[in-house]
């Protein structure tokens, strides 16, 4: 079942062509790759999965609502961290999720504070949840950004570079994160990153754009299939050059 | 929306500034009569001038409206729209099923709510402080009246002069918003904030000046286009008895002068608000 379908997006920013004409779609239980370049237009098209951009053509569908005709039902289905996860520093990472969880219809008003109790806990945020969020580390912010995205039990979560500025255990920890939920809760993930290493241990498929246009995707096999005897990385540096 | 609005009206509430103007309030209250107290040294009993008990709720407002109710209405909407929105703090709420629309009109019955809540707190303890520091009087005299009114009178004037000032601020948030939401950055907001309220402050000046001074002979009710003079006088003369103001229909002109500001700001700025592309 297609639980994100991107048809035909088209983006400009004056004459500038950011995503053009970029089609792919995601599967349930997916944790797919999203890669590109700096500059690839990877943000821009997570913008307007999120509906914080509109598209000048093409249509994003989320669990078979669309984005721009259908807003509310289909970011219902959607958690996300775009770019960098940015709190109220001024409250606690524990008042930031208790205001941001009465945002979400499908939470009665009983249930609010045991769900952010439940998803700081996920996160391994359980002892610092009451501390102000200007406190935190970077990699403490990248677990809170998560658990804002899990708040309304989406099916799926658009993670965009979560790994920027963390440490290698930071790496570790979100990498284990991102497969207990993928298997325990049937999460689908769709992940932008630039550490190709880091998602080839994570993700089942991949979708790789270059200048705004879509590339290559595939199954993690099917990608293994094509680049041979070399590297992934080498073949992603061969496939951005060419 | 009654969620989002639940979720903007706590997020002010934890910022500091709602606290430190709540505990300023008193303080603002006491330094005011501290002023009229000198003041009244100087005023005969009779003037309009002449604070008491019961019209120093009036009185308060009058001095203080300008300045501080105008200066805090923009450090609060540059907080909730211009430095929320830039700072990318926002885009924790732009992710969740609301529309930017609705976004927008929480944000602003949000700060509705609160000024009102100021207005209410800094009446309370206007009322309190008149009681404690000026002498009672049975009859009042008021700004733009023929004749003195009772104190039962005065209760009235007081709630209808605190009503208009609050549609008077609603008025100018209306145009802080606008700029809030077409500002860069926090700083440029407060700046350009200031700079309108400066122009408001002006504008009444130029007017009477150049109206005097190259005989033009334009209606003088123009200079209340300005938002601040309608704070400054323009209440008053709004809620004048004197039957030599009649003709000016003083009331329906400035109160079309603020709901003029506020439809024209307030559809602009959530015009831009909800349709234009959110890069955060």
């Amino acid at each position: 079942m297609k639980v994100l379908e991107i048809e035909h997006i088209t983006k400009k920013a004056g004459r500038r062509t950011l995503v053009d004409d970029m089609s792919f779609d995601i599967l349930q239980g997916d944790v797919c790759g999203f890669v590109g370049p700096n500059g690839a237009g990877k943000t821009t098209l997570i913008r307007m999965i999120t509906g914080l951009i509109r598209p000048e053509d093409g249509n994003i569908r989320i669990e078979g609502f669309d984005v721009q005709r259908d807003r509310m039902k289909a970011l219902a289905q959607v958690g996300a961290i775009v770019e960098s996860p940015i709190f109220f520093p001024y409250m606690s990472g524990q008042d930031n999720l208790l205001n941001l969880v009465k945002l979400h219809a499908n939470i009665p008003k009983e249930q609010r504070a045991p769900r952010v109790d439940e998803v700081l806990r996920i996160v391994g945020l359980e002892a610092r949840g009451k501390d102000k969020v200007k406190t935190y580390s970077l990699g403490m912010k990248q677990r809170l950004g998560i658990a804002q995205a899990l708040l309304g039990n989406p099916k799926l979560i658009i993670l965009d570079e979560p790994a920027n500025g963390l440490d290698p255990m930071g790496i570790r920890e979100l990498r284990n994160l991102i497969l207990e939920l993928n298997a325990k809760h049937g999460i689908t993930f769709f992940v932008s990153s630039h550490l190709l290493d880091e998602l080839q241990r994570i993700c089942s498929r991949f979708v790789i754009i270059k200048e705004g246009k879509l590339v290559w995707q595939g199954t993690q096999e099917q990608w293994q299939q094509i680049a041979g005897s070399i590297s992934l990385e080498d073949h992603f540096v061969e496939m951005m050059t060419s | 929306m009654m969620a989002l609005l639940h979720s903007e009206w706590e997020r002010l509430l934890k910022r500091k500034i709602f606290w430190l103007f709540l505990a300023a309030i008193p303080l603002i209250i006491v330094a005011t009569a501290k002023y009229y107290l000198g003041h009244n040294a100087a005023i005969p009993m009779g003037s309009p001038e002449h604070t008491t008990a019961e019209n120093f709720p009036v009185m308060a407002m009058i001095e203080q409206l300008i300045i501080v109710f105008n200066v805090l209405a923009l450090i609060l909407l540059t907080l909730s729209f211009t430095e929320e929105y830039r700072s990318g703090q926002l885009r924790m709420i732009m992710l969740r099923a609301y529309s930017s629309a609705q976004l927008f009109w929480a944000k602003w019955l949000a700060f509705a709510l609160m000024m009102a809540l100021f207005f209410i707190f800094y009446l309370i303890a206007a009322v309190i402080a008149g009681a404690l520091f000026f002498k009672s009087s049975p009859e009042q005299v008021l700004f733009y009246y023929d004749h003195v009114v009772s104190n039962r009178d005065m209760i009235l004037y007081t709630l209808s002069y605190y009503g208009m000032a609050y549609a008077s601020i609603i008025g100018m948030a209306s145009v802080f918003i606008g700029i809030g939401v077409i500002s860069r950055s926090s700083t440029a907001a407060i700046g350009l904030g200031m700079g309108f309220l400066l122009c408001s402050l002006g504008y009444p000046l130029i007017f009477e000046l150049s109206n005097r001074s190259f005989g033009l002979g334009l209606p003088s009710m123009l200079k209340y286009l300005s938002l601040s003079e309608i704070q400054f006088s323009g209440i008053a003369v709004m809620m004048s008895d004197a039957q030599g103001l009649k003709p000016l229909h003083a009331g329906t002109w400035m109160s079309g002068v603020i709901a003029v500001y506020t439809a024209v700001f307030m559809g602009a700025s959530c015009l831009i608000f909800t349709k234009s592309d959110r890069w955060i």
